[in-house]
């Protein structure tokens, strides 16, 4: 299994903060929403929000949950939580050559 | 809202539509969440991704099919432009009560295809940008409804010019979003400053129709064949998608 985030085309971002977003624990969708938008400050339109539900369902980087009345929760798989550090530390490596360089001109 | 959710295919709205409307329930979209419920339901025409669907999952490098058969038939809208050019550049000449002037009616057909074609074209540009490429969207949202109403009526020109700012839109952002590449873009956004510099003297009054001669405004239109190249051409060589966009603002 790839630890890679697949190719998701327009709905890459939006997976990797509901990745982040499930990543403390079960959501239903407008939980998910409302955690995004504080993560990222921006809001995550419910369209975007299934499509990339979806996307990572199917992926089985998430598994949908019994429902809670007409609430379905989300979970992170293992195989979930395993691309998502991926992604953040080879996010964390660019950030850190990134601030190194900019170090650097400045200096 | 149930009329937009009926847009989903068949076997997302068994696995979605209950708890899709309980989000909605809690949290009713505004217009932009509208559109988003919208583009959303293309896209999952476009890409099923219910879990158990029988469509394989896509490639994950090569351009999506439906992209590039999208961009064939860019493409051929473009030939069908060229045709409505030359079309209307062939009419008989008629000089009646309002004037000499060339009867364009029998290009009308082809104008409305080409334009639904760039239509299409653009949508499925923008059902490619980032989530946080919000004027990409915008424009096409913009050349979409501006388009249409140009593509009904020819004679408003304001129409297709901000079609043409719509696009104009979505190709930089395109390629802010490093979805398209530089040249690409140049040709888009050159072909529409270039072409539609003279017909929008004309549409606010700063040209007279008159001085242009019979196909004066015909011609410029020419130069915007460029939109249908750079939208057919980007939609079918495809491109990587990368979290981090081309400003460096990296997701959002």
């Amino acid at each position: 299994m790839s630890h890679e985030l697949p190719e998701l085309g327009r709905f890459t971002e939006p997976s990797l903060y509901i990745l982040v977003s499930l990543s403390d624990g079960p959501k239903h969708g407008y939980a998910i929403m409302s955690d995004v938008e504080e993560i990222s400050g921006s809001p995550l339109g419910p369209g975007t929000l299934y499509g990339a539900l979806a996307r990572l369902e199917r992926r089985g980087l998430i598994e949908a949950l019994e429902p809670d009345e007409r609430r379905r929760p989300y979970r992170l798989t293992a195989l979930g939580a395993t691309t998502l550090r991926t992604q953040l530390e080879r996010m964390r490596g660019f950030t850190r050559a990134a601030l190194d360089r900019l170090g650097e001109a400045r200096s | 809202m149930t009329r937009l959710i009926a847009l989903y295919p068949r076997d997302w709205r068994e696995r979605y539509e209950v708890e899709f409307l309980a989000l909605l329930a809690e949290r009713p979209p505004d217009p932009a969440g509208r559109l988003d419920i919208l583009l959303g339901a293309i896209d999952a025409r476009l890409h099923p991704q219910v879990p158990g669907s029988h469509a394989a999952p896509e490639p994950p490098t090569s351009p999506r099919r439906w992209a590039i058969r999208v961009g064939w038939l860019t493409l051929v809208g473009g030939l069908l432009w060229v045709a409505t050019l030359i079309v209307a550049t062939n009419g008989p000449i008629v000089v009646d009560g309002w004037g000499t002037y060339r009867e364009r009616a029998a290009a009308a057909p082809l104008f409305f295809v080409a334009l639904i074609l760039l239509g299409t074209g653009i949508v499925a540009v923008a059902l490619d940008l980032p989530a946080g490429a919000r004027l990409g969207r915008a424009g096409a949202y913009v050349a979409c409804l501006s388009g249409l109403l140009w593509a009904f009526a020819p004679w408003l020109l304001v129409a297709g010019l901000i079609a043409g700012v719509g696009i104009t839109a979505v190709a930089l952002s395109a390629w802010e979003a490093g979805r398209w590449s530089g040249i690409d873009a140049a040709l888009l956004v050159g072909g529409q400053i270039i072409g539609w510099t003279l017909p929008a003297g004309v549409a606010f009054g700063l040209v007279a129709p008159g001085a242009l001669g019979v196909d004066g405004i015909v011609l410029p239109l020419s130069v915007m064949l460029s939109a249908w190249i750079a939208v057919g051409h980007a939609l079918i060589r495809g491109t990587p998608s990368a979290v981090t966009t081309r400003s460096g603002n990296g997701p959002t």
